[in-house]
């Protein structure tokens, strides 16, 4: 039961992704909350929220960058996968990650790269946790 | 229950009577709690009609020539507090005379010869480069003394002496009925040494006021703090406390550590302070040679016999200072789950600590090379492990500059407190650039006895209207606090759902419901305003509540007489 549970969190995750992968983004365009505006946020699988995303797009090799912040609560998130190439930074809260099985505890500061549909699971032992995540398009 | 509403009542005679319903210094009490356990004219029904206008015996306003930046102290039928003009007040708080003058010190007449203080006229002011809105005047709120020198009753507050040095800090005592001198205390702020007592306010405690001092002008140069206690029948300093550093003491240079905030003492007597950056993050910069004994952005246990630290806690490495100041000043209180101390620190995190005993003690788990360091209770909100070593660590907390240094309400289990909340990990690491008043915005009532998942009970969220809470208060069940853009706010502190105007995500920014619970947040009470004035200037300090009156101070000069 749990493990069908992770499966339909995983396959929430990739198609949430790919939808906001897939969005046309003019080039260099940002995309910024006004102050006090609620950012609107959206289920990455439960216990991962992620925030409004800004991307850029390189004009010269068709290179796209998204960047969102990820947030979560106290809790796990057994798995989750990113359609496109990763790149994480912890910017707040302490969380510990497992992938290419690896468990690591990791601190604000910290990054760490996951491939494309590669499976990572989260942990955060405190009240709250930001990441940051940036998605990497490079076109291929 | 008609025996119990007698006894009620002749309770509250009997407290009024004694003078028991009054707020004689910085958070009421020596434990800071700022909890009014006398209040029975203002309740959740009648604080819904507090105003200062029409004018009355029980509602006035008081305009000074300048700022308010210290909280009034009510006795007798007085309001004491002191301005940034450098003239400290006595104010009627009520009858014919409310809102007039008592008296003022230095007086309007010069005494001839000067007084006993060796005063005339001038303010107590320190002559230039007093930094912050700590100076140049008095920062330094008030603490009502019994049987000070053979006077029944004295006000005692920190203050710059004109007449020594272009300000030099001292206490002043001054007798509470006539304004008269009776002494001052020797020099415990030198502005050659550029020190001075800023918002520190004195703490009465077996005989002694406690306080601290801090840099004349904040973080350039740096000075040593340093806490001192003063004997109340003399001025003179305690030598036998040993005017401990709080700083920097064994590298050049030393420097850091100023106590902005006030002592505030545990029922077991001993003295428990917060103290300022290190010299890590100021001039003269000390980043390449930190100092091998370092009580700088800590909270410190002290015997007041001597001085000695029986415990220290420092959430933030010394390598990681970017400026956190622990300068709000601890709330100390018997709670069901013992002794605690409470405060939040600039950065936005909330350390609660257990007083415990009088055998000094640390924890390996929380310390670091070169430190022996206390663990807290609990932090909220919670982290993993500390100290924080990671550069998320700094000054302001919004956009317009404010800062969390201000002392929460701590009535039985439950703490009133502008604090940084869930948001504060969204805003590291870079807080002078990504935050906006959702750290500063944000008023919780937190159980401190209660698990982490249990902690918050309700959250006044006024960040939408960029609106950035001051120190609150409480008295029977309503807690008082403005905010730094004059809005003052009487709210109901109970919790449960018959008091409740709604819900709130207790992440800021995500709604409630479903999208709340799905990032394993959780929905929770929104208290319900019973009132809300707006008034002039802002209100960072503690709103005072003595016998159906609150008395607010403000940056404007401004102070208020609220009543039903």
């Amino acid at each position: 039961m749990a493990i069908s549970k992770a499966r339909t969190s995983t396959a929430l995750a990739f198609w949430s992704f790919a939808a906001l992968a897939l969005q046309s983004t003019p080039a260099l365009a940002q995309v910024d909350a006004p102050p006090g505006d609620q950012p609107g946020y959206a289920v990455i699988v439960p216990g991962l929220l992620a925030g409004p995303a800004a991307s850029v797009r390189f004009e010269s090799n068709g290179m796209r960058i998204q960047q969102q912040d990820l947030v979560m609560g106290r809790g796990e998130v057994p798995t989750v996968r990113f359609p496109l190439r990763a790149l994480m930074e912890l910017r707040g809260g302490g969380v510990t990650t497992a992938l290419r099985g690896q468990v690591q505890n990791r601190v604000p500061g910290d990054f760490w790269e996951v491939a494309r549909d590669e499976a990572i699971g989260l942990s955060n032992r405190g009240d709250v946790a930001v990441i940051r995540l940036l998605l990497i398009d490079d076109g291929q | 229950m008609t025996r119990f509403l007698s006894c009620e009542v002749l309770l509250a005679a009997v407290l009024a009577l004694t003078g028991c319903a009054s707020w004689r210094g910085y958070g009421h009490d020596e434990g800071h709690t700022s909890w009014q356990r006398h209040e029975f004219v203002l309740d959740t029904s009648s604080a819904s009609t507090l105003d200062f206008q029409p004018p009355s015996a029980t509602r006035w306003e008081f305009v000074a020539s300048d700022a308010f930046t210290a909280s009034p102290a009510v006795f007798d039928n007085t309001v004491y507090i002191g301005s940034l003009n450098g003239t400290f007040y006595a104010i009627w708080a009520s009858g014919p005379a409310a809102g007039t003058i008592r008296w003022q010190y230095p007086p309007v007449t010069a005494p001839v010869p000067p007084d006993a203080c060796g005063t005339t006229v001038a303010p107590l002011l320190i002559a230039s480069g007093s930094g912050n809105p700590s100076g140049p005047g008095i920062a330094s709120s008030a603490a009502i003394a019994e049987d000070v020198a053979h006077h029944e009753w004295a006000v005692i507050f920190g203050a710059p002496d004109p007449n020594s040095n272009q300000g030099d800090g001292r206490l002043w005592a001054l007798d509470a009925k006539s304004g008269q001198c009776i002494w001052k205390s020797q020099v415990i702020a030198p502005t050659v040494g550029s020190s001075k007592i800023g918002y520190s306010s004195p703490t009465i405690s077996h005989r002694r006021a406690f306080v601290g001092v801090s840099a004349k002008n904040p973080d350039n140069p740096i000075t040593i703090g340093r806490v001192f206690a003063i004997d109340l029948a003399t001025g003179a300093v305690d030598a036998a406390f040993g005017a401990p550093d709080f700083g920097v003491v064994s590298s050049d240079p030393p420097a850091g550590g100023g106590v902005w905030s006030s002592p505030a003492v545990a029922p077991d007597g001993s003295v428990v302070v917060t103290t300022g950056n290190s010299c890590h993050a100021s001039l003269p910069d000390c980043s390449s040679s930190l100092p091998a004994v370092d009580r700088t952005l800590s909270m410190v246990k002290l015997d007041r016999h001597t001085g000695s630290p029986i415990w220290q806690a420092q959430p933030v490495d010394i390598n990681w200072d970017f400026d956190p100041d622990w300068a709000a000043s601890p709330s100390v209180a018997r709670t069901s789950c013992g002794v605690l101390s409470l405060a939040v620190q600039k950065d936005g995190w909330l350390h609660a600590l257990d007083v415990g005993g009088m055998t000094p003690s640390s924890d390996p788990a929380c310390s670091y090379p070169g430190h022996n360091l206390k663990c807290p209770a609990w932090t909220f909100p919670s982290v993993a492990s500390l100290p924080f070593q990671d550069d998320g660590h700094g000054d302001n907390m919004d956009t317009s500059f404010h800062r969390l240094i201000h002392p929460g309400a701590l009535a039985g289990d439950h703490y009133y407190v502008a604090t940084g909340g869930l948001d504060v990990a969204a805003n590291a690491p870079n807080p002078f650039t990504h935050s906006r008043f959702i750290v500063t915005g944000r008023l919780y009532k937190l159980d401190v006895c209660a698990d982490d998942a249990h902690r918050i009970h309700w959250i006044l969220d006024k960040s939408t209207l960029n609106q950035a809470f001051g120190s609150p208060s409480v008295a029977n069940g309503v807690v008082y606090v403005g905010t730094l853009s004059g809005d003052f706010y009487a709210v109901d502190a109970h919790t449960d759902p018959t008091h409740r105007a709604g819900v709130i995500c207790s992440y800021p920014t995500v709604p409630p419901g479903p999208m709340c619970a799905a990032g394993n947040f959780r929905d929770v009470d929104v208290p319900n305003v019973l009132r809300h004035l707006t008034l002039t200037g802002q209100i960072p300090g503690i709103p005072a509540v003595v016998k159906g009156q609150v008395f607010v101070a403000t940056t404007a000069g401004h102070l208020y007489a609220l009543a039903p």
